[in-house]
């Protein structure tokens, strides 16, 4: 078995895998089963403003009294353009 | 080989490349096509959206440029069916095999339209090959390209994953306590930690499998799924389905990696929705028991077959002003809606900056409609834009307006309401 070979390998993995790592932190309040609630609820939301949800990735998630807030990142794409990116936030009450 | 199968072989060969650049720009760009384009999806991971995101950066976002990469990666598999058989059978039986490949009308099909299955396919046949090679030779070159093959495959797409795991899970079967000497396996495991993550961070892929899963997704109603498979693969395959049938016992002459590879691409369609025409592209693989057989038939009955298989190709998905049958792919019958009205509708829009679409509206119609589009189906009238676009007659009572154009049961309506 070439093991400084592996080593090598699951180096490659690991350091192909920090685009995601990066991003676990901004995730970390889905461990709480009221924000797990909320989330689809918050989706809704954005839903109901008409926009294409492919186009929305999450930036984060917080409390603000009996609220939780997820501000979202919403970028449009069409064909030739890739609209400004704008934050939206969308806020339930637990 | 005698010169007659040698040009025959050819001859098919030539012809699978030339059918994989014919009626490139007919069909209209499906929703997943655009939604593979704009780089953007909750379900996949990103590099196949990449490498057509990338292309378009350099020759501009046009139909024959992202289809123009799946082109490529259906040319590049002939080759790579080609190693791939050599693992396990003589030259002339591999260029036989190829030569099939060449001709497999969903393969084809799917070589000239930007889905990622042709992406993946390649990335599958490549993981497989150098998975072979590996075990084979244990050079640390190919234990190398197993693994960014492998981590390719599950970057292209997220079910990319299902080969290299069932890899792991062979080799467990095959080895047992071995298993953990296997510089193979290790590499595999390794390639898949990349993936691991993306799906963890990213919790629109659990989501995807959530929305879809009992109903499209699973084995729920078996029979009707298993109904569905077959008319799917019978009106995009014809004879090839009879031809694979009838060559399954070649497939003792492969190995399990090869069986493994063999049965995601038969049993992914039945799994994730026959109506998932791209599934077939898969199906490619079953060249090799096919043409393993055909190399050990008599030349004549051989090369009847092939000219046969040939013929159901052309009439498949030949050029489609050549001969129309009702074999003739859907796809290819006529010039997509959108590929012949999108200018004239964005001439009615040209001075919005915002519409909103209703009825069910896919992907494609952000890459046809040139201004930003809303989802109307969430929305209520009056619509906060000045004009709506309907798809579909059955829109026809959710706004109030002039009609501004009308083709194809696509409505484009300027609302009677205030907007502002």
């Amino acid at each position: 078995m070439k093991i400084k070979l592996l080593t090598s390998l699951l180096a490659a993995s690991l350091l192909l895998s920090v685009p995601s790592i990066v991003r676990i932190p901004r995730f970390m309040p889905f461990i709480k089963a009221d924000v797990r609630a909320a989330a689809p609820k918050a989706m809704d939301e954005l839903r109901s403003m008409g926009l294409w949800l492919v186009n929305v990735d999450m930036k984060s998630i917080e409390r603000k009294g009996d609220d939780i807030c997820f501000t979202w990142i919403h970028q449009y794409r069409s064909r030739s353009e890739v609209y400004e990116s704008e934050d939206i936030t969308t806020c339930i009450a637990s | 080989m005698k010169k007659p199968d040698r040009i025959l072989i050819l001859a098919i060969i030539t012809l699978g490349i030339l059918l994989r650049f014919s009626d490139i720009t007919l069909p209209e760009l499906a929703t997943d096509e655009v939604q593979a384009a704009l780089g953007v999806s909750p379900a996949w991971t990103p590099l196949g959206m990449g490498i057509l995101r990338f292309a378009q950066s350099i020759f501009g976002h046009e139909i024959i440029v992202i289809r123009g990469v799946s082109i490529l990666f259906g040319l590049a598999m002939l080759p790579l069916v080609y190693s791939l058989s050599r693992e396990y059978v003589d030259q002339e039986t591999s260029l036989i095999i190829t030569a099939v490949a060449a001709a497999f009308p969903s393969h084809i099909i799917f070589s000239r339209l930007a889905y990622l299955s042709i992406q993946l396919s390649f990335a599958w046949t490549l993981t497989l090959l150098c998975f072979l090679k590996a075990r084979k030779t244990n050079d640390r070159k190919w234990i190398i390209a197993l693994f960014f093959a492998s981590f390719a495959a599950t970057m292209i797409k997220t079910q990319g994953l299902l080969l290299p795991f069932l890899l792991i899970i062979g080799t467990i079967i095959e080895k047992r306590k071995g298993t953990v000497k296997d510089t193979a396996f290790w590499t595999l495991v390794f390639s898949l930690i990349p993936v691991s993550f993306y799906i963890i961070t990213h919790p629109g892929i659990a989501a995807t499998l959530l929305l879809y899963g009992g109903n499209m997704y699973g084995v729920s109603g078996p029979l009707s799924r298993l109904t569905a498979l077959v008319s799917v693969w019978w009106n995009i395959l014809g004879l090839f389905l009879v031809a694979i049938i009838i060559t399954l016992p070649a497939l003792r002459k492969f190995s399990w990696p090869l069986w493994v590879l063999i049965v995601i691409g038969s049993s992914i369609g039945y799994i994730l929705g026959a109506g998932h025409e791209y599934y077939t592209t898969h199906l490619v693989l079953f060249s090799l028991p096919i043409g393993a057989a055909l190399a050990l038939w008599r030349p004549a009955l051989r090369q009847i077959c092939l000219v046969a298989l040939l013929a159901m190709s052309i009439v498949i998905v030949g050029p489609h002003n050549l001969l129309k049958t009702s074999w003739r792919h859907h796809l290819y019958q006529e010039e997509g809606f959108w590929n012949r009205h999108a200018q004239e509708i964005n001439e009615v829009l040209k001075d919005q900056e915002v519409v909103t679409v209703l009825g069910d509206a896919g992907h494609h119609i952000r890459w046809y409609l040139e201004p930003e589009v809303l989802v109307g189906k969430n929305l209520s009238a009056p619509y906060p834009t000045d004009f709506a676009v309907l798809l579909g007659i059955s829109e026809a009572g959710k706004v109030s307006g002039t009609v501004e154009y009308v083709a194809g049961g696509v409505a484009v309506v300027r609302q009677g309401y205030l907007t502002n």
